[in-house]
C-alpha cells in the first residue's frame, strides 16, 4: 500500500483531510504515530538478517583517549562489552602508562574503571551516573588521568569550554534545533 | 576533524616521558557537521560511526539519545537533503545483571525513500542474539516517526515512548584546537575560557524517551549503544 500519510509536512488541516480520508494511523505532533504499513515496514533490507557491529559506544573517550593503535580501535569497536575486561584491561593500562605517564596501579585502576565499556545509569545525578546533555564529560575524563589516577596537572583538568553552544531545549527531543548557516 | 580523532592523537602526547611532533596531530578544519569518527573502520563508515550517547532522566522517564555522523562520505549535514543509512540497524542496549550482556533492546532503523524517510522503532524487547551480532526483532512495532531533514523537530509517541530522529544541533562541546596547541608543543594548557570547535555543528540523532519502568531500576542498568550492518 502506497505511504500517502506523510510525505510532506502538510498544513494542519490537509493533514486532518488525510486522516479523515483513512490515512493510516493518526499523527501525533508533527510526526505521526503507528504508520502501521506493513509495506514499508517490510521494506528494510535488514529484516530477517543476521547483521554484524560495526560500531559501539558506552563511556566517552575511550577508545579515543586509551586505545592506541589503529587496529586495536578497529578491535574494540567490533567488540562486545562482555568480554572487555579480560580482553581489554592489559592493553588499556599500557596504553595508559605510556602515554600519560601513570604508574602501573593508577592506570590499571583507570582502565578498570572504564570497563567494561558501558555507562552505567546509578542515580542518574550526571556523569559517571548517567550522562546528560551539559555534562562537562572531558574536563571529568581530564581529571581522572591528571587528577584522581595519575599524577596532578591542574592545567590539563580542564579545557575551558564548561557548555554547549546553544541552550538545549527544555522539552523533547532536548537536543538543540539544526544550525542553517 | 572528529573530536574523537584529535582526542586519539592528541592526548597521547601529554604524558610527561613522551615528545610528540607536531606531525603526529596533522589539521583539521571546521565543516558544517561533526565528523566523529574514532577508528579507521568508521572513518570509512560515517553512517555507522557512533559520536555520541547520552543517557538521562526526565521524571520518571528515561531518555536516550544518540549522535551519528552521517550517511554522505562528504561530512555534510544539510537541512532538507541528508538521510540515514538505510542499511545501519541503530541499537540502544541495557543490561541488568551486571554482566554486561544486554537483557533489553532497543532497535531502529528507517525505510522510506530520500525525501521521506521513516525511523521504525522496536523494544523495548529481549533479543534475538546479543554481543556482536543482531536482527530486528520480529513482532509488534513501537512508535515509528519521520525522519525530521530540518530545524523543526517531528516527534511522534506510542504506548508511552515518545521518539525523533532526524538533524540536530551537536550537542558536544571541547577545545580541540587547544588540545592540537598542547600536542604540537605551542602550549602547555588549556586557556579559560576556551574555544568550542563543535559550535555551529549539525549530528544526526536518535531520541528515545520512555518511563523508567519499562526498563527497570535505573540503578541496575548499564546502558550502551551500537551499530549494525548486514
Amino acid at each position: 500500500m502506497p505511504y500517502i500519510c506523510s510525505f510532506k509536512r502538510l498544513p494542519a488541516l490537509a493533514l486532518l483531510a488525510l486522516v479523515a480520508a483513512g490515512c493510516k494511523g493518526a499523527p501525533t505532533g508533527m510526526g505521526f504515530q503507528d504508520p502501521g504499513d506493513a509495506a514499508d515496514v517490510r521494506a528494510s533490507v535488514l529484516r530477517n538478517r543476521t547483521l554484524s557491529q560495526a560500531d559501539r559506544f558506552g563511556f566517552p573517550a575511550v577508545t579515543t583517549a586509551f586505545v592506541a593503535a589503529s587496529a586495536d580501535k578497529d578491535a574494540f569497536n567490533l567488540a562486545a562489552p562482555e568480554n572487555d575486561e579480560a580482553v581489554f584491561l592489559a592493553t588499556l593500562t599500557q596504553t595508559i602508562m605510556a602515554r600519560y605517564g601513570l604508574d602501573q596501579a593508577g592506570a590499571t585502576g583507570l582502565a578498570d574503571f572504564v570497563l567494561p565499556d558501558i555507562q552505567p545509569l546509578g542515580d542518574l545525578s550526571g556523569f559517571p551516573n548517567g550522562r546528560r546533555l551539559e555534562d562537562d564529560v572531558l574536563d571529568t575524563e581530564l581529571s581522572l588521568i591528571f587528577g584522581v589516577f595519575g599524577p596532578v596537572v591542574p592545567a590539563l583538568q580542564s579545557d575551558g569550554v564548561d557548555g554547549n553552544d546553544v541552550a538545549f531545549l527544555g522539552t523533547f527531543p532536548y537536543l538543540a534545533d539544526p544550525h542553517t548557516s | 576533524m572528529s573530536k574523537k580523532r584529535w582526542l586519539r592523537n592528541g592526548l597521547g602526547a601529554l604524558a610527561v616521558t613522551l615528545s610528540l611532533g607536531a606531525a603526529a596531530f596533522g589539521s583539521y578544519s571546521l565543516v558544517t557537521a561533526s565528523d566523529h569518527v574514532d577508528s579507521p573502520l568508521t572513518t570509512g563508515d560515517q553512517a555507522a560511526d557512533i559520536a555520541d550517547v547520552y543517557t538521562f532522566q526526565n521524571g520518571s522517564n528515561l531518555v536516550l539519545a544518540m549522535t551519528i555522523s552521517n550517511v554522505q562520505a562528504a561530512p555534510e549535514i544539510q537541512l532538507g537533503r541528508s538521510i540515514f543509512d538505510p542499511e545501519v540497524l541503530y541499537q540502544f542496549k541495557i543490561e541488568n545483571d551486571g554482566d554486561a550482556v544486554e537483557d533489553l533492546v532497543i532497535q531502529a532503523y528507517v525505510t522510506g525513500n530520500p525525501t521521506n524517510q521513516v525511523m521504525h522503532f522496536v523494544g523495548p524487547v529481549e533479543p534475538d542474539l546479543t554481543g556482536t551480532s543482531a536482527r530486528i526483532v520480529n513482532g509488534p512495532q513501537s512508535a515509528a516517526v519521520r525522519v525530521s531533514t530540518g530545524e523543526n523537530p517531528l516527534v511522534a509517541t506510542r504506548d508511552g515512548m515518545m521518539v525523533f530522529a532526524g538533524v540536530r544541533d551537536d550537542p558536544f562541546f571541547f577545545d580541540v584546537g587547544q588540545f592540537s596547541a598542547i600536542l604540537a608543543g605551542q602550549a602547555t594548557s588549556f586557556n579559560d575560557p576556551g574555544i568550542d570547535a563543535f559550535a555551529g555543528l549539525n549530528v544526526f540523532a536518535i531520541v528515545v524517551e520512555l518511563p523508567m519502568a519499562a526498563l527497570g531500576d535505573p540503578s541496575t542498568l548499564s546502558v550502551w549503544g551500537t551499530t549494525s550492518r548486514p
